[in-house]
């Protein structure tokens, strides 16, 4: 009986042990887990009437601003369009949201102004898709997937994107209706320049031209030149600089949505052109863009916004 | 004995109370693979509703979009526009590329095509975005996909397709090579002779010479292969005849890769006069 009884103690033991509940990963708990995380994404997307602003940062160490470029999702056609110095309400293109690494991914998937940016380099936009790392109310941080080599370790610069709550500066900057590039009595001249810094710093006036493009350039770009290939609102000619000695610089410049830039890559040559022109203007000025505030009959009052959205640079180009 | 029953009937006991106490009640049902990386789709558009009717009709998807699951972390490249991506996916893929296979061709089209397809805005560029012209036409190391780079840059028009069409069956020819082998042979015809990256300052007459049918094709034995199927396809049967007139090498390379494509199905010479035709009947 005593058997029994030891047989029957250790049976129960047994019983107790074999009945502990094991922890399992659940697949199906990452799946919701994930679609909760893209939900969150896709509401917060949708909840800005006005968009998110994604300010784009060069790479040039001498660049103090920031390129602003307002996206407005449409989460139920998978749409975004963006309105930047690029174009306003560029043609729409294609995004989709996926939780491939765990957390949510933003892809912006047909060709696009960002699409472009990453194409041509020098931006801290490094790839296409982006990790969404943090979702708060008014701001979403994402990442983007690669740094834009392949020897590179994984994940760019993070980015945020802030809610649209029309601040003073879109206003600014969306008032003129006037095209810069029919402004041609601008071009073909010496101009002068004055930039006020809001950090302070001096600014000796430069001289600068305004230059078409030969019209064999502009079919050429069109074609292949990213910007202008994704961008259709995007003009092309030379904001140069022409000092009192020395060598004139004329280097690829654009006229976008009220804008002007210039932007260097290494995809092109010459590399007075593409690359080394651009870089010197932007060291210049350090800004590789200026969003026009106004055409007056002599000159343009321009301005430009460092990455929080603040005008770090005002300036004039004219006659002055 | 009696000891020994009771033994038995308390094993039992505890058994029984062991499956049944043991159940676990949140087992995991799990009907199939579980997708961690979907991507969910919103509606469909004009695009995803015709890469789907090609895929009913000839078996191989069309991708236009991409998340890191499609692509590799090495290869970059930029999404196609959409409107470039509809244009190529109606014209090149479906009107010159499977409709044609299907009619006329269909042993080869069956064997040997590609169940994915990918469509790229640029170039192919494995190190770095900006690796400038140092990229390449297509993906074509999977045999099961293939992809083709540059839809935002080629021309719709009807020449630009039909040459583009000469780049398509180039990649596919990559996969063919790499799927049965050029063969031994092959590669001795021209041992020695391949001018590696020298072939930038080769003219066509001078590659013509020396045995291959373009100076990209004398880089080496892969492009040579790749190159004659390319001229096969953008030349008539009479220029190819004239251009292996030149050298016996290129003369025995073609027969070489004629029949390697007759073995599988296809007659490229015909297949070029077809292609000719279909592209004149494209609205452009």
């Amino acid at each position: 009986m005593k058997t029994i009884y030891s047989i029957t103690f250790f049976a129960a033991m047994l019983c107790l042990a074999s009945c502990k509940k094991d922890v399992l990963l659940d697949g199906n708990e990452s799946i919701q887990r994930s679609n909760a995380l893209e939900k969150e994404l896709k509401a917060k997307l949708h909840s800005a009437p006005d968009g998110w602003i994604m300010f784009v940062r060069t790479l040039n160490p001498n660049v103090i601003t920031a390129a602003p470029i307002i996206m407005k999702f449409d989460t139920v056609s998978s749409k975004v369009s963006m309105t930047s110095m690029y174009g306003k309400d560029a043609e729409p293109s294609l995004f989709s949201v996926s939780a491939t690494t765990g957390m949510p991914q933003l892809t912006f998937s047909t060709g696009s102004t960002l699409s472009a940016m990453y194409e041509i380099g020098n931006t801290n936009v490094t790839d296409h898709f982006f990790k969404v790392l943090k979702v708060g109310a008014d701001t979403i941080e994402v990442q983007p997937y690669r740094k834009g080599q392949a020897s590179q370790s994984e994940g760019g610069e993070i980015i945020k994107m802030v809610r649209n709550t029309k601040p003073a500066w879109i206003a600014d900057w969306q008032k003129e209706t006037t095209k810069f590039m029919t402004r041609q009595d601008l071009f073909g001249y010496y101009l002068s320049t004055s930039m006020t810094y809001a950090n302070g710093q001096p600014f000796t006036p430069l001289r600068m031209v305004f230059l078409n493009q030969p019209a064999g350039n502009i079919t050429f770009f069109k074609e292949n030149y990213p910007t202008m290939t994704n961008n259709k609102q995007v003009e092309a000619f030379s904001f140069a600089y022409y000092p009192l000695t020395g060598a004139a610089v004329q280097p690829l410049s654009f006229a976008g949505y009220n804008s002007i830039f210039y932007e260097s890559t290494t995809g092109f040559s010459p590399a007075t052109l593409f690359n080394t022109g651009p870089a010197t203007i932007m060291s210049l000025f350090k800004t590789n863009y200026f969003l026009i505030r106004k055409l007056n009959p002599d000159y343009i009052d321009v301005f430009a916004l460092d990455k929080d959205g603040k005008e770090v640079i005002t300036g004039r180009i004219g006659f002055l | 004995m009696k000891k020994i029953y009771l033994l038995s009937l308390a094993f039992l006991l505890i058994t029984s109370a062991c499956i049944t106490g043991c159940k676990k009640e949140d087992k995991i049902v799990v009907d199939g693979p579980i997708d961690y990386t979907a991507v969910k789709k919103g509606p469909w558009n004009g695009l995803d509703s015709l890469t789907d009717t090609l895929f009913r009709n000839y078996g191989v998807r069309v991708f236009y979009e991409f998340n890191p699951r499609i692509i590799d972390p090495t290869t970059f490249y930029v999404p196609a526009q959409y409107d470039k991506a509809k244009l190529y996916t109606k014209y090149v893929v479906e009107k010159l590329w499977l409709e044609p296979l299907k009619k006329h061709f269909p042993r080869f089209l069956n064997d040997q095509k590609p169940i994915e397809f990918l469509i790229l805005g640029t170039y192919v560029h494995f190190n770095s975005i900006s690796s400038g012209t140092a990229a390449g036409a297509g993906l074509n190391a999977q045999y099961y996909r293939l992809g083709m780079g540059g839809a935002d840059r080629i021309f719709f028009t009807k020449a630009g397709l039909r040459s583009h069409m000469n780049t398509l069956y180039h990649e596919h020819a990559h996969q063919l090579d790499q799927k049965f082998g050029r063969g031994y042979l092959y590669d001795r015809v021209s041992q020695g002779t391949y001018y590696q990256l020298n072939f930038q300052s080769k003219t066509l007459a001078q590659a013509n010479a020396d045995g291959f049918f373009t100076a990209y094709g004398g880089y080496a034995p892969e492009e040579d292969f790749a190159t004659t199927v390319e001229s096969m396809i953008g030349l008539t049967r009479a220029e190819v005849q004239t251009i292996i007139a030149k050298n016996p090498k290129l003369a025995t390379k073609y027969e070489m890769v004629y029949k390697f494509y007759l073995d599988k199905g296809i007659d490229l010479h015909e297949m070029h006069d077809i292609l000719d035709q279909v592209v004149n009947t494209l609205p452009l």
